[in-house]
């Protein structure tokens, strides 16, 4: 190469260099408009709820007392146990973790999403991830993409935070991340609501993908090492879901095979809720999974009675 | 491998680099293992069809070459008629298969079960287009047939143009290939201004304004005529920064590897005439069309009819507008296999042979009217009647069906849809996307406009290249920030892709 290309290549790099700091810059600035820091744990917490939307609606911290709720929709194990290992660095005075055991908790259609979310950024070790994942190199885009161009196409947050004044509130600082739903389940809605979702959770995939056990044997391990109870949750579903499942998988097996996974793992407890309210659905759930605010209320006293049963609640 | 995607971004700004640092020699061997290589991803079934279709076109150009007229000419059918049913089996089938299949209808099955299943090949209209103007001007003498089969594949498969032109000429790009250029940072920086501006027109405008026209051209029931006629003219916008915006990226990716690709737009929407008007817009493809088909027939026209007059008008508009009728439906069709096309082109070539007819009786009513040809109200006026005329004929090209640009026709000029309360108006359309989306769509065509309008005037790439280099270099940092920002990153997809 001659000298003109080499200088030409040279500017080429400095150009880059601060047009990639600056994004960054900005990207940093948008995460922290939009998804401000969600979770403070407050001191003295003692249980820590990790899951996805079934829990995020359905178990009221308020209620259970010194709890904290970390579920977010859509969440998987591997979401799980990167928040579970925040949790641990951030609230030494965890003692428990309630984790949800149920019927799509280990399946693959879920096990791909881990990127694309300004939110999971902040808790999940990309590069400790890749190792475990194949397509590094789609894993590396993606990642380098949420960085240093996080904030494209986004220029509204930037105007209501600096030119309107607005802020976003952290949900966490209102009800320590849950969020009730509200709205009744109507038997027609949630019978076609159920099929759908319950086929999209368990028809074709894998219902143990190595993925998720591996990501949730990690959690126990965690637990073991810390010190933590582990209770495992299987939460309520409307019978129409239920039936739907029964179709689609052996279910007694499944759970079987969940006890197999936790058996060399001491202090875990296995809590069964899923036949809760299989007698009057429509006034507990907001669809065929997830619990409206009157479900969320019995659930969350049920859980607490049995957390005091089990002596992991004072 | 989208134009739009953060791999092509990646490979294309590799390919650069390694192509400048390779000896000369090896140059063009490289940009064709990366036309290729882009080509293959694509689809890669079709490469070898390419290349064996490439191979006949070298071989009978050479031939061509060497042999007396007749059989010259009989080459020249051959390569016209293996490219042309390629094209024809590809893009045409269903259509004709439509047309047929009341009156031959095992053959219609047959030729369905055949085509079923097959995708297209990628930029098939534009290469099959390059090839056939290489036959062309190989047979009338214009250029030279290329001595090497490599250098000619890469002029059909040069992958910044594959995908939806420019449809660059043999006599134009073969020698660019075989020259062994300097390098020059003028080139790159040039190349950076124009995809810059291309990026700007297509992610900050055709996208944001596809989702204002989307809607109304699928259910135009829906929607005033006032918001009808707003969405006609931002399909307008839309559809030249769409293409004008991907061939701007595709002729800088072109100047960043040191080559002079062919002008494709040249601020069509200020035109003074239809005629002008393609003289600005996809410009590659209406030279093409006024070379290779518009003065042939019109030639052949005028060679049927020898006398000057015929039924009062003389003969030589008789033979323009057959001719112009003829080419610019076939500019139409070339566009898809669908009517809505070909009712736009044909719409096009009534445009220009009204144009050509009332040609002198305009000009003696301006006389009259004491109009000056120079004034700015003149020229503003007929750039408005030439903007509402082309945006009138884009309902065909943007409609689903000959129905559909009917129905919209019809909504748009009802007296009684223009208030219609049941349905949607231009406040419920403008504000479809958000007052603050409106707003950057508003601005952004504005600051389009002002920089086409000074554009005869300002060169802004010199002008911004003769500054010092901060600001240079903050004016491009605060360009590609606002990109970023304001840029659509959902599609990766341009209009003029799939044809």
């Amino acid at each position: 190469m001659g000298r003109e290309k080499i200088k030409a290549l040279i500017m080429l790099l400095v150009f880059m260099l601060p047009l990639l700091l600056l994004c960054f810059g900005l990207s940093r600035i948008h995460e922290a408009i939009v998804a401000p820091e969600r979770y403070r744990i407050p001191a003295g917490t003692r249980v820590l709820i990790l899951g996805d939307s079934r829990a995020d609606c359905a178990l009221d911290p308020e209620r259970i007392g010194r709890t904290v709720n970390f579920s977010s929709h859509g969440e998987s194990y591997i979401q799980n146990y990167y928040k579970f290992r925040y949790a641990l660095e951030n609230a030494p005075s965890l003692r428990t973790v309630i984790l949800p055991v149920d019927l799509h908790s280990f399946g693959a259609f879920r096990s791909q999403r881990v990127f694309f979310d300004l939110e999971w950024q902040r808790y999940i070790d990309y590069l400790e991830l890749w190792s475990f994942k194949k397509q590094r190199l789609s894993y590396l885009r993606e990642w380098a993409a949420l960085r240093f161009f996080g904030f494209r196409g986004q220029y509204q947050p930037f105007i209501d935070r600096f030119v309107r004044g607005l802020r976003v509130r952290p949900v966490s600082l209102i009800d320590r991340g849950f969020r009730p739903r509200r709205g009744l389940f109507s038997s027609d809605r949630g019978r076609r609501n159920s099929v759908y979702m319950a086929s999209r959770q368990l028809e074709g995939s894998d219902p143990f993908s190595a993925d998720m056990v591996f990501f949730f044997r990690r959690m126990l391990d965690l637990a073991r090492r810390n010190g933590l109870d582990v209770v495992l949750l299987r939460s309520p579903l409307t019978p129409a879901y239920m039936k739907v499942a029964e179709r689609l998988l052996a279910i007694d097996r499944y759970y079987q095979r969940v006890r197999g996974i936790t058996a060399g793992y001491p202090r875990v407890h296995f809590l069964d809720k899923h036949r809760l309210f299989q007698k009057n659905p429509a006034l507990f759930f907001f669809d065929a999974q997830h619990m409206n605010v009157k479900g969320a209320r019995f659930l969350s006293d049920s859980l607490r009675r049995d957390l005091l049963r089990l002596g992991l609640l004072d | 491998m989208p134009f739009l995607s953060v791999d092509f971004l990646i490979a294309a700004s590799v390919a650069v680099i390694v192509f400048h640092a390779l000896p000369v020699q090896w140059r063009s061997g490289f940009l064709l293992l990366c036309s290729l290589a882009f080509f293959t991803l694509a689809g890669p079934a079709y490469l070898p069809l390419v290349i064996l279709l490439t191979l006949a076109d070298f071989k009978l150009a050479s031939w061509m070459a060497v042999s007396g007229p007749s059989r010259r000419r009989g080459l020249l059918w051959l390569g016209l008629l293996l490219n042309g049913g390629v094209l024809v089996f590809f893009k045409f089938t269903l259509l004709l298969n439509g047309l047929l299949a009341p009156w031959l209808p095992a053959w219609s099955e047959s030729l369905s079960r055949l085509r079923a299943g097959l995708l297209v090949p990628l930029g098939l209209s534009y290469f099959i287009f390059k090839k056939f103007s290489y036959l062309l001007d190989c047979y009338w003498g214009r250029s030279q047939p290329e001595k090497r089969f490599s250098r000619l594949l890469l002029y059909v498969i040069f992958f910044p143009e594959i995908t939806a032109g420019p449809i660059d000429r043999a006599n134009r790009l073969l020698p660019q290939f075989a020259a062994s250029r300097r390098f020059d940072r003028l080139d790159l920086s040039a190349g950076c201004h124009q995809i810059l501006w291309g990026l700007f027109k297509k992610i900050v405008i055709a996208d944001r304004l596809a989702l204002l026209t989307g809607p109304v051209f699928r259910q135009p029931e829906n929607f005033q005529s006032q918001a009808l006629l707003a969405a006609v003219l931002a399909f307008s916008v839309q559809i030249y920064c769409d293409f004008s915006g991907y061939s701007d990226m595709a002729i800088g990716l072109g100047r960043l590897f040191g080559f002079r690709l062919q002008l494709n737009f040249d601020r069509p929407y200020f035109a003074l005439t239809i005629a002008d008007f393609w003289k600005r817009w996809h410009v590659s493809l209406s030279f093409w069309l006024r070379d290779y088909l518009f003065l042939p027939l019109s030639s052949r026209v005028l060679r049927c009819f020898p006398q000057e007059r015929l039924l009062g008008v003389r003969t030589e508009v008789h033979a323009y507008v057959l001719a112009g009728l003829a080419t610019m439906t076939a500019c139409g069709i070339w566009h898809g296999a669908a009517w809505t096309f070909a009712a736009w082109g044909l719409l096009h070539g009534i445009y220009l042979a009204v144009g050509l007819v009332t040609r002198r009786s305009r000009r003696r009513l301006k006389k009259r009217l004491g109009l000056s040809r120079q004034s700015a109200l003149h020229r503003s006026l007929q750039r408005l009647v030439t903007f509402l005329l082309v945006s009138l004929a884009w309902i065909f090209f943007a409609s689903p069906s000959l129905a559909g640009a009917a129905s919209l026709f019809r909504r748009l000029f009802d007296p009684g849809n223009w208030f219609a309360g049941a349905t949607a108006g231009w406040s419920a359309w403008s504000h479809a996307l958000g007052g603050a989306e409106f707003a950057v769509v508003c601005g952004s065509v504005l600051c389009l406009a002002l920089v086409e309008a000074l554009q005869g005037r300002i060169r802004f790439g010199g002008w911004l290249r003769s500054r010092r280099w901060p600001l240079r270099w903050a004016a491009y940092y605060l360009f590609i920030l606002c990109l970023l920002l304001f840029g659509i990153f959902a599609s990766s997809k341009f209009i003029y892709q799939g044809f």
